[in-house]
């Protein structure tokens, strides 16, 4: 069953990107820092990534609505399903042989980062459970479709495996932050995407660091690529 | 008292916040102060500065985006003070610095003890910021507390991994980028230590407030 949840995605911006420019400090510190508009890092979109998206799977849809943050919730939870299978099956390809010698150190990231994803569907799971919702064990098939699968599709090295952890991260950073600039209304989930955020921003750092981009790009966190509750679940 | 007497924080909520938002954002510009004074003193200090390269311009220019991107943030939070009605403010949050930085300040003897304190610091604003989304009914002020919350959290993540490396007596390999061949296997994760921000070292919104 593909479940859409009803959106009530608002458009008021009160966020705007703020880049940073360094007055000195060379290369290192040009690769460290992220120039808005400058450098060699590219700008993130300002919508939801699309590479050459595969179509979405036909809605056989039994509409629920859900009513006030569980509708962010159903889409968190299953936006962090999503990622967490989409490293579990990094994964499976690193331990295969697929993408040449992965350094043990990132394949050990990913397992790190996967176990967090797991947390955070569970936490937005406790959510809706406890709201007398059932717990979200399916996908958000729009990204997956769009982004996760193909991107799976194309790994090939180990720098490929990078940027499309990063590109995940990305989106579940932008998520959190822009549901809770214009969606959440109850304390109990703003405080949850308040805790998740800095956390896949976080493994946004870190992935950066191994990857060479800079690992802090703006001084403000943006919405970049955040998914939206119009995202078909399932 | 931290904690809103509130029950929608969101968007279109109705808020009685327990401390005024132009007090919480002179909190967080308190505590932006006081980050930039401590990058600045750790810049100063003798462990740091025996580092070499890698490790030292590594370091140095984690430090120059870190301390530019807590300008902008105390910039965004004195803007935010005044709009609310408030006063800018000029000082750093003391009680931080007396209880957390000048005693980890003394105790340092390595680069390692410079880094963890910047790290703690770094999770300490936060900490607060994530706290205060949750904290305010400007809806302006309650983005910025978000968006820099995420942020502190990054250049956490990265003195964190420097640090672990250079506990681990490792600081040839405090490069960027990291050289993953050579790093420890589970290093990378000590820059996401755990799945969820707490907030248990968040300040109170109050205390930096300009009195």
């Amino acid at each position: 069953v593909t479940r859409r949840v009803s959106s009530r995605m608002g458009s008021e911006s009160v966020w705007t990107r703020r880049g940073v420019l360094l007055a000195g400090g060379g290369a290192l510190a040009s690769g460290l820092a992220a120039c808005t508009g400058g450098g060699g890092h590219p700008a993130p979109s300002t919508s939801a990534p699309a590479p050459t998206p595969a179509p979405p799977p036909a809605p056989t849809t039994t509409t629920t609505t859900l009513a006030g943050d569980l509708t962010v919730a159903t889409l968190a939870a299953s936006l962090e399903n999503t990622i967490a299978a989409a490293y579990a099956s990094a994964g499976d390809l690193v331990n295969g042989g697929k993408l040449g010698l992965v350094p043990a150190a990132i394949a050990s990231l990913v397992q790190t980062m996967q176990s967090h994803h797991r947390d955070h569907a569970t936490a937005w799971n406790a959510m809706l459970t406890a709201a007398g919702e059932q717990a979200v064990t399916g996908t958000d098939t729009t990204f997956s479709a769009a982004v996760v699968q193909p991107g799976l599709a194309a790994l090939r090295d180990t720098s490929g495996l990078l940027a499309l952890c990063q590109q995940m991260e990305r989106v579940a950073a932008g998520t959190y932050l822009d549901a809770m600039l214009h969606e959440l209304t109850t304390m109990d989930a703003t405080e949850t995407a308040a805790a998740i955020h800095p956390v896949e921003m976080q493994h946004l750092a870190v992935l950066a660091l191994l990857a060479g981009s800079p690992p802090a790009p703006d001084a403000f966190a943006t919405t970049a690529g955040a998914r939206t509750t119009v995202d078909q679940l399932g | 008292v931290r904690g809103p007497t509130v029950t929608r924080p969101g968007p279109a909520a109705v808020l009685t916040a327990a401390v005024s938002d132009a007090a919480a954002a002179q909190t967080a510009a308190a505590l932006e102060h006081l980050v930039i004074a401590v990058y600045a003193e750790v810049a100063q200090l003798a462990a740091v500065g025996a580092l070499v390269s890698p490790a030292a311009a590594t370091l140095a220019a984690v430090m120059s985006v870190a301390v530019q991107q807590h300008a902008d943030h105390l910039a965004a939070f004195n803007a935010a003070a005044v709009r609310l009605g408030g006063k800018a403010q000029q000082t750093a949050d003391q009680a931080v610095a007396q209880s957390v930085v000048r005693p980890a300040l003394t105790a340092t003897t390595a680069a390692a003890d410079a880094v963890a304190l910047l790290a703690k610091i770094e999770q300490v604003a936060a900490e607060t910021y994530a706290a205060d989304v949750t904290a305010v009914a400007d809806a302006q002020l309650r983005a910025s507390f978000a968006g820099v919350a995420g942020v502190e959290c990054q250049h956490q993540a990265v003195l964190l991994v420097i640090g672990a490396l250079l506990e681990a007596n490792a600081p040839e390999l405090v490069s960027f980028p990291l050289d993953a061949v050579r790093l420890p296997v589970t290093l990378p994760g000590d820059g996401a230590p755990a799945p969820f921000l707490r907030t248990d070292q968040a300040r109170p919104a109050s205390e930096g407030a300009v009195r």
